[in-house]
């Protein structure tokens, strides 16, 4: 039924626009209104609308228009095409008569996020699950697992992380009360038998657990038997928690309370998690300094480092859509005042520039990063004529990282203890202005270079206020690494900076339409 | 300045002979360790060794078949006083600090407790602890870290701490 009248609605809206091409003249006759009706008046963000206009007048007066929106875009036949929101958005559609156009017409239409467009999942950043105990600045998105090919033995696991900065899909297995909500039994991968177990080193922990396999969907976007890690309590070999850094977290994947949500979903820059070192190297790691373990098989509780072909190593989920597999953008349309908001809410919209919604034509510039190499996927951050080539994007971090108060001249909330991580400016908002530039393997610089500005508030009153999403939340990148332009200093863009930007991770090596013949990533572009 | 390499024959048997001295000692010791442990270091990377006399120390850098990189800072008295790392991974801080891993572990869990009981949310990006007796700092993502850890008392005279890195 539902069926049959749109297409009785689309056969009158052509009929009425072939009827109308002769009467075009307009000598002599006057247009007296103009009335726009669109279908379907709600659409999802990034979806479509046909409007059409209904011009009167007396005598031989034009029946042509032309058409205008207040958000997104429209054809001149009438198509609109929704932007990107992050809640409900009325959007005015104008239709301007040729002859007169003093005379229009206006419709509105209801934007919503993402539920009618497949390629986009909504994010939400604030307080995070009930067992975290409370985060900022965590970004969040609902995944949905299955036992491959099963579309019964499935869960949806709400507060998964959204992390640009690290490849694959991390979920915290129920066990221990540790708060985890994933119980779903998924097949373990086996290397000869043995279940195959991965030490995953963050910046500021590690996590520990066995690689299973599940059918992952996320917004309307599928992949069937991706390897995804389960993140568990157990204790790791000395060989993982050795590379536990120090001032870090130790095994933050054991519960909801350390990790601070119930996963984490990598849709960096890379296509798996670690790549050709594990498939030729990762058996003769040995524990050595430059060669950790990564995967182990294990055999009861005897785990022993093994090489991993990548195809089976944990992979960034994106790269095994059906579609949209080039890289993400994540949108947050709405600002974030210094002072904070409770929650913020944005989207995170798979492909770029495999649909209207994920153009990079959104981006200003895109930032080449390398694809190997110690630096791989980073930037060239410039601040005060000195240039820090260690910079990156990272949306998993739940603040602005950069050089430290000798540099800054802004203040630290306290000289010792957790004070020390943060900045409180004594004359807050303090602006911050950088430049961004790409860089090539050998980090010559590469492509345009940008200013970015920030603010940094006083971190101390941000957390006493409540609230979940700070845009001005910053602090140091380690005491000391001010003196003397230590290179080992650099700029960690968390993300704060993501808010009020679109911003592209576009995946390495796959192609992306828009930015020059035999683009590709890595790279970032906002 | 003078830059050698590790074929060098005076500076191999130079770097034995302290090997041989340092027998005594846990062999996986680098961190405030002496000289020797560099040429341990250097055979369990695989790696390439590089080193630089600047006079008031000696740098040596060696090269994993990865690219990753360790660098290790030796007083003219040949003990190491700093070392720093790149790499797609984070090394394994148990041999890289030798005798100094327990003093990160130990504050570590100061910080932890600090943090739980001081409300204040983790931060989570770069790590740093900044102790009287060792400073360590770490940051980056997946595919590519870069760290430094330091020991201020064994730093010799004229010697800045950002020169670790």
């Amino acid at each position: 039924m539902r069926k049959l009248g749109l297409l009785i609605l689309l056969v009158s809206s052509v009929m009425w626009f072939a009827a109308c091409g002769g009467n075009g003249g307009g000598g002599g006759g006057s247009v007296t209104g103009v009335s726009v009706s669109c279908s379907p008046s709600t659409v999802g963000s990034g979806g479509t609308s046909q409007c059409s206009a209904v011009v009167s007048g007396t005598g031989n007066f034009s029946s042509n228009v032309t058409w205008s929106s207040s958000a997104g875009s429209i054809s001149s036949s009438g198509v609109f095409t929704a932007p990107t929101v992050s809640s409900n958005t009325t959007v005015t559609i104008t239709a301007t008569s040729t002859q007169n156009t003093s005379v229009s017409g206006t419709a509105n239409v209801t934007v919503t996020p993402s539920s009618t467009t497949s390629n986009v999942a909504p994010i939400v950043v604030d307080a995070g699950p009930p067992a975290a105990g409370g985060t900022v600045n965590i970004a969040f998105v609902s995944v949905k697992v299955c036992v491959p090919g099963s579309t019964t033995q499935c869960q949806t696991i709400d507060h998964v992380q959204v992390d640009t900065g690290s490849e694959g899909l991390r979920l915290i297995q129920n066990t221990n009360n540790n708060g985890g909500e994933l119980t779903l039994n998924l097949p373990p991968e086996t290397i000869g038998g043995n279940a195959l177990n991965e030490c995953l080193v963050f910046e500021d922990g590690y996590v520990w657990g066995p690689v299973v396999t599940a059918d992952v969907t996320v917004a309307g976007e599928s992949a069937s038997s991706v390897p995804v890690q389960v993140m568990t309590p157990a204790t790791a070999p000395r060989t993982c928690s050795s590379q536990n850094p120090a001032g870090g977290a130790g095994d933050t994947g054991g519960s909801v309370m350390a990790f601070g949500a119930n996963g984490l979903i990598g849709v960096g820059l890379f296509v798996n998690d670690c790549g050709p070192y594990c498939v030729s190297d990762g058996a003769s790691c040995n524990g050595t300094n430059s060669a950790p373990c990564v995967y182990y098989t294990c055999s009861g509780n005897t785990c022993t480092a093994t090489n991993v072909a990548e195809s089976q190593q944990v992979p960034n989920p994106v790269t095994l859509f059906a579609t949209d597999n080039n890289g993400v953008l994540i949108n947050f349309s709405t600002t974030v005042g210094d002072g904070g908001a409770p929650t913020a809410s944005g989207s995170l919209i798979f492909g770029i520039g495999t649909e209207s919604n994920n153009n990079l034509n959104l981006a200003a510039n895109v930032y080449p990063v390398p694809d190997q190499g110690n630096d791989a996927g980073n930037l060239i951050t410039t601040y005060s004529g000195v240039s820090y080539p260690t910079s990156f994007l990272d949306s998993g971090s739940n603040g602005l990282y950069f050089l430290d108060h000798s540099l800054t001249g802004i203040a630290l909330c306290g000289n010792s203890g957790n004070n020390a991580d943060y900045y409180c400016p004594n004359n807050p908002p303090q602006s911050i202005t950088v430049t961004n530039q790409g860089q090539d393997s050998n980090g010559n610089p590469l492509g345009p270079s940008a200013q970015a500005t920030f603010s940094v508030e006083n971190a101390l009153n941000l957390f006493n206020s409540n609230n979940s999403a700070f845009s001005a939340l910053a602090g140091p990148f380690f005491p000391g690494c001010g003196t003397g332009n230590n290179p080992a200093c650099a700029f960690d863009f968390g993300l704060p900076f993501f808010y009020g930007k679109n911003v592209f991770t576009a995946i390495d090596n796959q192609p992306v339409s828009g930015c020059g013949s035999g683009c590709a990533g890595p790279f970032f572009a906002y | 300045m003078k830059s050698f390499n590790s074929n060098d024959a005076a500076v191999k048997l130079a770097l034995a002979g302290a090997l041989l001295l340092a027998l005594s000692i846990p062999a996986f010791a680098v961190l405030g360790d002496n000289a020797a442990s560099v040429l341990t270091d250097q055979a369990r990377m695989k790696g390439t060794l590089h080193s630089v006399d600047n006079q008031t120390y000696v740098l040596h850098e060696i090269t994993a078949p990865t690219g990753a990189k360790v660098r290790e800072y030796v007083t003219p008295g040949g003990a190491v006083f700093g070392v720093a790392w790149e790499g797609q991974f984070p090394p394994n801080f148990e041999q890289l600090l030798g005798p100094y891993y327990q003093q990160a572990q130990e504050a570590i869990a100061q910080k932890k407790a600090a943090q739980e009981s001081s409300q204040t949310p983790r931060r989570r990006g770069p790590v740093f602890i900044d102790t009287p007796g060792l400073v360590f700092a770490q940051s980056g993502h997946m595919h590519s870290f870069h760290g430094m850890a330091y020991v201020p008392q064994l730093i010799p005279q004229g010697v800045k701490s950002s020169d670790i890195h």
